[in-house]
């Protein structure tokens, strides 16, 4: 260690020599991939807005299917993102705007016989596309016109987290219906009817509806998608260039508190969101309730995107390009042996994560993997589980050789002292 | 130390790179807080929302202190505390077991994100995240219905009974000749599955009480707890504890939980919840909440024995031992501190006892060793004849209450929503009614409150606000 020290002094007193990691650059790199990363999902959401737009103007097989290829197509820059969740709380408050899960789905449109949800939830049969106002904890809201005003007022005033209204699990639902296979292949088959613009050929799934019903559909659909929109453009602003912002209050700040609040945001997602609420829950419910994407059976590509949004914030992948100063240096410069072994762990993660992909891809989708008596599936699962909990280990282990402390997601108090 | 002293050079380096607006000494470091401004020591959650307004997960945190590599643990307890059980059998084998007989379908439709649970606002809504309590006049359960009413079952079983709250307005007279009407409930059960019960049974509402720093009263040392009788018996106060058993050892124990202090541990307190809410078995409680009359009942099909899977069980007594309490807000508001001193001079604080410090515990070293701010002694207190229903539970009788915890008051409707009042039924819809309420033990510090000017009574609300 005395070594390494004697080293880092040299380094560090010349200010520009080429070992040298500067803390405030690496969070300047995390401020910039961030807003990058943003803006890719606002740029996704926005082509899912118009292949939206699109299956408005002319509802058909072709339109409909080129809305669930923009959905699936947004949902991975978005996925990349929720490494920065944690640890950023303007990010872990706004999370459920756009990405609540589970959900009730009766609260929103029809759902099959044999629809389970919470006996204890007044609304999990309110469906809101077949109601023109809605009476919710005493409250009566006017439905008609849809506006996403009063889709965030009936989410609000019900105070149940399942009740979703907004966000990519809404769109999600709305493109491809309940998925009624279970822990079996196949995902939400919703027939483009459901959308239709003719009164004769109107559908709510199996069954002819009136016409109001798909014009409802397609207006819930449009202000979701703008909805999304903003709140993707909201956020990527919240990091942007211009002084004062949030992003702009990071870099400035206290440079330790800083990347506490970036490792903890990196192991937080990893350990605890990703390995233990979407996956481990996943696994010991067998249920497909509890898969992410539930309806589109996408589940395995937003997992993937998950690890991945971990992996480029720690190497500062700012698309093609690399951030001039980055986490990974730090721990090289740091404890050159501890770098190696988070190399190893990114590493056997990025496999164990693109095998439950290839599995997707291959026609076993997530839902089938968490089947009960799939041993194979299970083994897949729990491999990619252990890769993320030992990566989180190194992660909080660069934490206390970077003398952060404790990760936790505060500025201020808790901490030691510093 | 080589790392230590390494990352503070780098800081230094930094400074004396001439970033933009800082000066050595001068970083950009938020001040410290002090530490009676949080609550759960080194669990507090911190780093909320600024907005009040938008704290909604202000009472949904792991402890700030708790490793990484441990908070997977507390995201799959979050999930089985926050999703809906099913009745069995279904597709979810690690979900079913619901009921037949239960109040709820997740532990978060009662502890709405993760906070208090609220009354009816009036006989027209359902008991939805509050449950009725039934004994004789002994205490003992009921022959038929057990100790408490499940107002709902799955098919082919019939609910328990139907609930009503009346609300019946209470008036109350300041000194100074202000009034304020206080509200009691009055329960009415109707459509009894099996008959009405015995005319002398008591029906005692009770909500739901917030999941905080659960984990940290666990490891309040016994002996510091039962320390505190002799102290208290000098003030006149009559605090006592309340020994209840431990189904796990067999042996008697402390109470420390729920609003009678009538569970001694986390675990043993959230599978409780789980037989007599949810009506799920568990290594601990092995039936649910059928009796021997109740045929249709004890005949449902079940969700395998014991219902909660050993997995579970432990992912969700972490979770529940380990949520932080909040930061506290405004501590340093002069209002707040004249608030604070007033709740010190008043006497409320021989109960509502500030400070601890946690023992050792056996699992956990986040929750050990940490100075906290619970603002409770863990005792029984005879809150007078006002506050009394018909429950009794151990040692603790009908007008005996725990003091309850006060840390994230403030907190609380952000949490919860409106709806959601202070006191084991709810009934007082604001702080002020709460103090109001306060007889028996607490009588003489209540009317000492109550005889200062209107604006001085604020400022122990203001204060009792800022926890």
């Amino acid at each position: 260690m005395g070594v390494v020290l004697l080293v880092a002094v040299a380094t560090t007193s010349a200010c520009h020599g080429p070992d040298t990691v500067n803390p405030q650059a690496v969070l300047a790199g995390y401020r910039a991939l961030a807003h990058a990363a943003y803006g890719e999902a606002h740029a996704a959401a926005e082509d899912l807005q118009a292949a939206i737009a699109k299956l408005d103007a002319n509802p058909g097989p072709e339109t409909l299917h080129a809305a669930r290829d923009a959905w699936r197509a947004a949902r991975t820059p978005y996925s990349r993102t929720e490494a920065l969740r944690f640890g950023n709380w303007f990010v872990d408050d706004w999370e459920p705007r756009v990405n609540a899960w589970p959900i009730d789905e009766g609260f929103i449109d029809y759902v099959a016989d044999g629809y389970t949800a919470s006996p204890t939830n007044p609304q999990a049969r309110l469906n809101l596309i077949a109601a023109d106002r809605v009476t919710i904890a005493g409250r009566t809201l006017n439905t008609e016109p849809m506006r996403r005003i009063v889709l965030e007022q009936a989410q609000s005033l019900s105070n149940i987290e399942a009740n979703v209204a907004t966000g990519y699990h809404a769109i999600e639902f709305m493109l491809w219906g309940q998925d009624l296979n279970g822990t079996e292949p196949g995902a939400g088959n919703r027939p483009w009817t459901d959308f239709a613009r003719d009164a004769e050929r109107c559908t709510d799934g199996p069954q002819a509806a009136p016409l109001r019903h798909c014009d409802r559909r397609r207006a819930f659909l449009r202000e979701l998608a703008e909805l999304l929109r903003r709140d993707l453009r909201d956020m990527t602003g919240k990091w942007g260039p211009q002084s004062g912002s949030f992003g702009d209050r990071l870099v400035e700040g206290d440079p330790k508190a800083g990347l506490r609040r970036m490792l903890f945001g990196l192991a937080t997602m990893g350990g605890d969101e990703l390995a233990g609420e979407r996956m481990q829950v996943a696994l010991l419910a067998n249920a497909p309730e509890d898969e992410q994407d539930c309806f589109s059976d996408d589940t395995h590509n937003s997992l993937l995107a998950n690890a991945q949004g971990i992996e480029h914030i720690y190497y500062g992948r700012l698309g093609r390009r690399n951030a001039p100063a980055t986490l990974a240096d730090l721990a090289r410069q740091t404890d050159p042996a501890l770098a190696d072994a988070l190399d190893g762990a990114f590493q056997r993660t990025r496999r164990a994560m693109q095998a439950i992909a290839e599995a997707g891809a291959q026609g076993r989708p997530f839902d089938t993997l968490i089947a009960p008596g799939n041993r194979e599936g299970a083994a897949l699962i729990k491999a990619g589980i252990a890769a993320l909990q030992a990566q989180t280990r190194l992660l909080e282990d660069l934490g206390a050789a970077l003398d952060l402390g404790a990760l936790n997601p505060s500025a201020r108090g808790a901490g030691p002292a510093g | 130390m080589g790392r230590l002293g390494l990352t503070a050079l780098l800081v230094s380096a930094l400074a004396a790179c001439g970033a933009a607006d800082t000066t050595p000494g001068q970083t950009a470091a938020a001040p410290r807080l002090p530490a009676y401004a949080l609550p759960g020591g080194q669990t507090t959650f911190i780093e909320h929302n600024p907005l009040t307004a938008l704290s909604v997960g202000a009472f949904s945190q792991a402890a700030a202190n708790l490793p990484a590599s441990a908070r997977g643990q507390f995201a799959v307890g979050n999930s089985f505390f926050t999703q809906p059980w099913v009745s069995a059998p279904a597709s979810t084998a690690a979900r079913d077991g619901l009921g037949p007989l239960f109040n709820a379908a997740a532990c978060q439709d009662c502890h709405l994100h993760d906070g208090r649970g609220h009354p009816p606002t009036g006989p027209d809504e359902a008991l939805v995240a509050a449950v009725v309590r039934i004994n004789g006049p002994d205490g003992a359960p009921d022959p038929v219905y057990g100790s408490q009413l499940q107002t709902r079952a799955i098919p082919g079983v019939p609910p328990e009974a139907s609930i009503r709250v009346h609300w019946t307005p209470v008036p109350f007279e300041f000194p100074d000749g202000k009034r304020l009407t206080l509200r009691r409930p009055q329960i009415t059960a109707t459509d009894w599955s099996h008959g009405a019960p015995a005319a002398e049974t008591a029906l005692t509402l009770l909500v739901a009480p917030p999941m905080i720093g659960l984990g940290l009263l666990e490891v309040l040392p016994a002996d510091a707890i039962r320390a505190q009788l002799k102290q208290q018996a000098a003030l006149g106060l009559g605090g006592q504890v309340n020994q209840v058993p431990d189904v796990v050892t067999g042996q008697p124990a402390l109470g420390r939980f729920g609003w009678k202090a009538a569970q001694p541990t986390v675990r043993q307190q959230s599978l409780d919840a789980f037989a007599n809410d949810l009506g799920i078995t568990s290594a601990l409680f092995e039936r649910d909440a059928c009796t021997g009359a109740q045929t249709r009942c004890t005949a449902a099909p079940h969700g395998g024995m014991p219902e909660l899977e050993p997995t579970i069980d432990a992912a969700i007594t972490f979770y529940a031992r380990h949520l932080a309490p909040p930061a506290r807000r405004e501590h340093d508001n002069p209002d707040v501190r004249k608030g604070q001193a007033l709740f010190d001079r008043l006497g409320c604080a021989a109960c509502h006892r500030p400070q601890w410090t946690t023992g050792q515990h056996p699992d956990s070293t986040a929750l050990s060793g940490q100075v906290i701010w619970p603002y409770t002694d863990l005792l029984l207190h005879d809150m007078g004849p006002g506050l009394a229903g018909g429950l009794v539970a151990f040692e603790a009788g009908p007008q005996d209450w725990r003091t309850p915890p006060l840390w994230g008051l403030g907190h609380t409707k952000t949490v919860g929503g409106e709806a959601v009042g202070y006191l084991h039924d709810g009934r007082a819809r604001t702080l002020t009614e709460a103090v109001a309420w306060h007889g028996g033990e607490a009588a003489p510090a209540r009317d000492a409150w109550a005889a200062l000017p209107a604006r001085e009574r604020r400022l122990l609300i203001r204060f009792l606000a800022s926890l």
